[in-house]
C-alpha cells in the first residue's frame, strides 16, 4: 500500500442559517444535520487533515454580522476548515468572516505538499454559476505553472451538464471552459470537488473525475431527461473522505451519517 | 446538449440466501434486502438499458439449483441482467445458470455501440482476486483493437490496496498489471465497476474512475490506516449506482440508496 500523503474531508451545502429553527419545508433544521455530520467526522477513526466545504455554508445571509452566529456553528470542527463561496452565500461576507487571511474570494493552498485551489463560481443573487474572465486566468496560471504537484480543485457548482433540466439551468455556465483549463493540467488534477447538486454523484471525462458531496441538509435527486427538480427521501447525508498516496491515485470514500431524531 | 448513449444499473453483493456469519454481529436478511433493491430499480421512471451485477451473486451456495433459485429472484428485475463471479460464487455454476451462452466465466457483450467487458477475478475458495494469463490476455486484446466504443469494464474485487487491513489482503493480486492492461485503451473506457467491498468508494488512477456500488445486503466501512478485523457500517444504507454514458464522452455515475425496511 502506497502511504496517504493527505486524508481530507469533503462537505457541502450546509445551508446553516441565522435562525436555529430554520428547515426551509425540510424534516429537519440544516443546523441539526450539520451538527451530526460535525460528530461524525469529529469522530473519524484517524485525524483528517482539514475539512473542505464546498459552498452554501450560510442560507442566503442577510446581514453580515449573521456569519459571525454561522462561523460558531461549525467552531466544534477538529480539523481546519476551508470554505468557498455557493449561491446561498454572499461572496464578500463569507470571505471578509470565514476566511479574511484571503484577499480574494477564490484562493489556492497547500498541504502536505498538495495544492487546493479553491474557485469561486457564485454570482451574487443568482442560482447559477459563472467563472469571471480574471478568475479563469487565474487557475490557467496554476495549471500551466512548472510544477509537478498534484492538484484538488474545488467549485459549489456543477460543470458538467447533468442531462436534468431543471438542475442544468444552475449549472456553472462555462463550464466547457473550466474543463479545458483544467486539462492542461490533466496529469496533476487528482480530482475535482463540488457540490450544489445535494446528490452524490461521480462524473468522469478526458481523463478528469469530477465528484460530489451531498448536502449535509436535505438530498436531491436527478435523472437524465429529468424536467423539474426532485427531492430524495432515501438518500443519505453525509460526506466524503478522500485520500491521496504517494502513487499518485485518489481513494474517495462515501460515509452517511444519520440524520438526528426528529422532535 | 449531449445525447444519453446508455443508462444502466450498477448493483452488487447480494450474497443471496446467506446466513449470519459467526464472526459478525446480526446481519439482516439478505434476499428482503435484494428484494427491496429490485423493487426500487423497478419503480425508476426513466429507461433502463441493463443491470449490472459485479458478483457475489449467492453467498457459497450448496449446488447450482440454489442458483436457479437466485436467478428467479434477480428474473424480477424488469431490464436484462448481466452478473459476474464473485469471491463467494461457484464460477461454474453462475456461469451456467445465468450466461450459458459464453463458454468461459469471463465475457464481454455490447448494447447501444457501448462495449461491457466482464471479468472473473475469482478463485475457487479463496477470498482474494486473481486473473489468469488467459484473461489477461483476452482482456489484453480488447483494450488494444482498433476500436473508439466506449468502453466499461466489471470486476468483482478492488485492484488497488484501500490502506485497510483485513480488506486488503483480499484484493486482485496482479492488480497493477490490469490497471496497465486497461490504460491501453484509456481514450475510449468510461469507467471501472467493482463491488466486494461492502462500501461506496471510488478509486481514480491515471485519470481512470473505478467505482463500487454498495452491497444490496449489509455495508462495512474502512479508513486509511485501518487495522484490525471488519467492521460494519450500520448507518450507510444498501443501493446501486446509475450509470449514465453520454455521446460527449462523459460518465456520471449516481449513488442512490434504499431504505429496506
Amino acid at each position: 500500500m502506497s502511504h496517504a500523503i493527505l486524508t481530507f474531508a469533503h462537505i457541502s451545502d450546509t445551508h446553516l442559517h441565522e435562525n436555529p429553527q430554520f428547515k426551509g419545508k425540510r424534516a429537519w433544521t440544516s443546523r441539526s444535520t450539520t451538527a451530526a455530520v460535525i460528530e461524525s467526522i469529529n469522530a473519524y477513526p484517524v485525524p483528517l487533515d482539514f475539512v473542505l466545504h464546498t459552498g452554501d455554508f450560510g442560507n442566503d445571509p442577510l446581514r453580515k454580522e449573521h456569519y459571525l452566529t454561522l462561523q460558531k456553528l461549525v467552531a466544534g470542527l477538529t480539523p481546519p476548515l476551508h470554505v468557498l463561496p455557493g449561491n446561498h452565500d454572499h461572496r464578500v461576507w463569507l470571505r471578509e468572516i470565514i476566511y479574511p487571511q484571503h484577499a480574494m474570494p477564490y484562493y489556492a493552498f497547500e498541504v502536505n505538499g498538495v495544492q487546493i485551489a479553491c474557485l469561486d463560481t457564485s454570482v451574487p443573487y443568482q442560482h447559477h454559476g459563472i467563472i469571471e474572465p480574471e478568475q479563469l486566468a487565474w487557475l490557467d496560471a496554476i495549471c500551466t505553472a512548472e510544477n509537478d504537484k498534484p492538484l484538488v480543485v474545488a467549485l459549489h457548482h456543477h460543470p458538467l451538464a447533468l442531462g436534468a433540466d431543471a438542475m442544468d439551468s444552475i449549472r456553472l455556465v462555462d463550464g466547457e471552459s473550466l474543463h479545458q483549463t483544467l486539462l492542461k493540467a490533466r496529469s496533476r488534477v487528482k480530482c475535482v470537488l463540488f457540490g450544489h447538486i445535494h446528490e452524490r454523484m461521480m462524473m468522469a471525462r478526458d481523463g478528469i473525475v469530477y465528484a460530489s458531496a451531498p448536502s449535509t441538509w436535505y438530498q436531491s435527486r436527478t435523472w437524465h431527461g429529468q424536467g423539474e427538480f426532485a427531492k430524495s427521501e432515501v438518500n443519505q447525508l453525509g460526506y466524503n473522505v478522500v485520500t491521496l498516496t504517494a502513487d499518485g491515485g485518489v481513494t474517495i470514500r462515501a460515509v452517511s451519517a444519520n440524520a438526528p431524531a426528529i422532535r | 446538449m449531449p445525447q444519453p448513449l446508455l443508462t444502466f444499473i450498477h448493483i452488487s453483493d447480494t450474497h443471496l440466501y446467506a446466513n449470519p456469519h459467526p464472526s459478525l454481529p446480526p446481519t439482516p436478511n439478505p434476499l428482503a434486502r435484494a428484494e427491496a433493491v429490485i423493487k426500487h430499480i423497478n419503480a425508476q421512471v426513466f429507461p433502463i438499458d441493463f443491470v449490472l451485477h459485479t458478483g457475489d451473486v449467492g453467498d457459497d451456495l450448496p449446488d447450482i439449483e440454489k442458483y436457479r433459485e437466485a436467478q428467479g429472484v434477480l428474473k424480477k428485475l424488469s431490464a436484462p441482467l448481466h452478473v459476474i463471479p464473485g469471491n463467494h460464487d461457484n464460477r461454474d455454476w453462475l456461469r451456467e445458470v445465468f450466461y450459458p451462452h459464453s463458454n468461459t466465466p469471463y465475457y464481454s457483450f455490447e448494447h447501444k455501440g457501448v462495449e461491457v467487458a466482464c471479468l472473473d477475478t475469482s478463485v475457487p475458495n479463496q477470498p482474494h482476486g486473481e486473473i489468469s494469463e488467459r484473461q489477461l490476455a483476452w482482456l489484453m486484446k480488447i483494450c488494444t483493437a482498433p476500436s473508439d466504443k466506449p468502453l466499461v469494464v466489471a470486476l468483482h474485487h478492488h485492484l488497488f490496496p484501500l490502506g485497510s487491513l483485513p480488506m486488503d489482503t483480499m484484493t486482485v493480486k496482479t492488480g497493477v498489471t490490469v490497471h496497465q492492461t486497461l490504460l491501453k485503451a484509456r481514450a475510449r473506457l468510461r469507467c471501472v465497476l467493482f463491488g466486494h467491498v461492502h462500501e461506496r468508494l471510488s478509486f481514480i488512477r491515471d485519470g481512470v474512475l473505478y467505482a463500487t456500488a454498495p452491497s444490496t445486503w449489509f455495508q462495512l466501512k474502512t479508513w486509511p490506516g485501518q487495522t484490525g478485523s471488519f467492521v460494519i457500517d450500520d448507518v450507510a444504507l444498501p443501493g446501486y449506482n446509475i450509470v449514465t454514458l453520454t455521446s460527449d464522452g462523459l460518465t456520471t455515475v449516481r449513488a442512490v440508496s434504499v431504505n429496506p425496511a
